[in-house]
């Protein structure tokens, strides 16, 4: 299985949603700014090229898990990645698909 | 291989230059307006078709092509489609992405607009065809270049492969 958090814009709140999921941040209280800002650093995440997913390894299940920001183009993006994995010979029943905007807010204290 | 043209909303240039690419249009002389109109997916896409993947047909070469609008943030886009492709086992190397829409002019794009975006088909779509007209030319070497990048990219692929 491989899992993909999205979210609009640069994509952070994805990024967080996904290191929880990883267990790189925590889970069970607000994760402060400096703490998703210091393992975006060591992602190298500003330097990749705008739109590229953030590979973040495996879960204790043995998904794959990525992250990415949609600028303001979820809705295109949410069609074209469905055509391309096909495309590409991969099953969408082998992928789940987490829009982190859909979910409740306050993963980041402010 | 897979050919992807692409534009803002997979209506006019990258329709045209998929056409040119599987000779459904001439790419050795210019082109009537009802040769333009006698084309059935031009300027004939709506907003829920952007992102979305349109297969056209197979080139000489036996290379899929596709037309696919991608909306305002086009390397962004291409980008995240890019990482799909990689993370669902696929081969960066068997698709190649072209940007059609610079290959049009300010006539056509502003006609595109109005027809498809704001619904003045009739006025739009006349006023796209006329700039298309006007550029096809240049569409015609775009599509040529594309050509010669994909045999020279084949050609590479074959001469790795004799090697491996």
């Amino acid at each position: 299985m491989k899992i993909l958090y999205y979210s609009e814009g640069d994509g952070v709140p994805a990024i967080v949603e996904a290191l929880r999921h990883v267990g790189r941040l925590p889970n069970d209280r607000a994760v402060y700014p400096n703490e998703v800002e210091t393992v975006l650093k060591q992602l190298a995440y500003s330097e990749q090229p705008k739109g590229q997913w953030i590979s973040l390894g495996k879960d204790g299940s043995g998904n794959d898990v990525y992250a990415c920001g949609t600028n303001h183009s979820k809705e295109i993006l949410e069609r074209a990645w469905a055509h391309f994995v096909n495309l590409a010979g991969d099953s969408m029943a082998d992928w789940s698909w987490i829009d982190v905007d859909s979910k409740q807010s306050g993963a980041v204290k402010k | 291989m897979n050919v992807v043209y692409y534009c803002f909303g997979s209506a006019h240039s990258s329709i045209i230059s998929a056409a040119i690419h599987l000779n459904r249009l001439p790419d050795y002389r210019m082109i009537e307006e009802k040769e333009l109109k006698s084309l059935p997916d031009f300027d004939a896409s709506f907003k829920d078709g952007i992102g979305t993947l349109y297969f056209k047909g197979h080139d000489e070469y036996g290379n899929k092509v596709f037309t696919l609008g991608v909306g305002a943030e086009q390397p962004f886009v291409i980008e995240s489609i890019k990482s799909v492709i990689t993370a669902s086992g696929g081969n960066l190397n068997d698709y190649m992405f072209f940007q059609a829409l610079p290959h049009i002019n300010r006539m056509a794009k502003i006609g595109g607009a109005l027809s498809r975006r704001y619904g003045w088909v009739h006025w739009g779509r006349s006023l796209c065809i006329k700039g298309i007209v006007q550029c096809y030319g240049d569409l015609i070497e775009f599509v040529k270049s594309v050509k010669a990048e994909l045999r020279q990219t084949m050609e590479a692929r074959d001469k790795m492969l004799i090697k491996g």
